[in-house]
């Protein structure tokens, strides 16, 4: 687990995807309201339709399953200077290491250890954002229905 | 890297903010802790003494960290570096 994430030897290829992306958050320290709407609906989009390519990701992020190639995670470390240290932390969790954390965890227990590992961390952070500035209301919608995702656990077949 | 956690919860139970984000900041802390990974006991290690003198540095981390994951939701891999290239370009013209 010491071993850094950023490993300059071990290069693969960036997935490139074939849909259209476009990020439109802004660059403010703070979210702003547009980020907040955006925000808003990346998750309707992800949550409305499970089997959709943000649905599925959503699920990927949540059950462990996640991956960003080595080259894109080289390709970050090599401008960690100039990524706030939160996006670090963000990348970070989205690597095979911080993932494999989260597979052992579903390993040694259920899926819910796996939830709170990676889960909690993204529904914390998000659900607290939004919460605020949509209400309570919001914020548990949002919690509630992660939590309530069909997660994948990798171990399951072996416990059956 | 607990300490650090702790210090964090500790600054989060104290700072002016809402119920539901103490609920949500604690709830993420207690999941990073789990994740022990350099890069992120680097990051916590930078925020802490930020937050010490500034809780609301609490809140733009979490907002940092939830934009890379839901750039990834959006679009996957493309989508995260879309969102870091954004904030490189904006580091450079600062």
């Amino acid at each position: 687990m010491g071993e850094t994430i950023f490993d300059p030897e071990n290069i693969e290829n960036i997935k490139e995807t074939e849909e259209d992306v476009v990020i439109e958050f802004s660059n403010d320290p703070e979210p702003t309201s547009k980020d907040v709407m955006e925000a808003k609906c990346v998750l309707k989009e992800a949550l409305k339709d499970p089997e959709s390519g943000a649905g599925r990701r959503l699920r990927e992020l949540v059950d462990g399953s996640a991956r960003l190639t080595t080259k894109l995670l080289n390709w970050a470390g090599e401008h960690k200077t100039e990524l706030a240290a939160a996006a670090v932390a963000g990348i970070a969790l989205l690597s095979p290491e911080a993932q494999a954390v989260a597979q052992a965890a579903a390993e040694k227990g259920d899926a819910n250890m796996l939830k709170d590992v990676l889960g909690y961390v993204f529904v914390g952070a998000l659900g607290a954002i939004l919460g605020t500035i949509f209400g309570l209301p919001i914020y548990e919608n949002i919690r509630d229905r992660i939590r309530q995702l069909d997660l994948k656990n990798p171990f399951k077949k072996d416990r059956e | 890297m607990s300490d650090t956690i702790d210090k964090l919860k500790a600054i989060v139970q104290k700072a002016d903010f809402t119920d539901e984000q103490k609920e949500g900041y604690l709830q993420s802390l207690d999941g990073l802790s789990k994740v022990k990974v350099p890069e992120i006991n680097e990051a916590l290690a930078q925020l802490l003494p930020e937050a010490e003198k500034n809780p609301a540095k609490i809140r733009e981390f979490m907002w940092g960290m939830a934009k890379v994951m839901l750039a990834y939701v959006k679009g996957g891999e493309a989508g995260v570096k879309q969102l870091l290239e954004q904030q490189i370009a904006a580091a450079k013209s600062q």
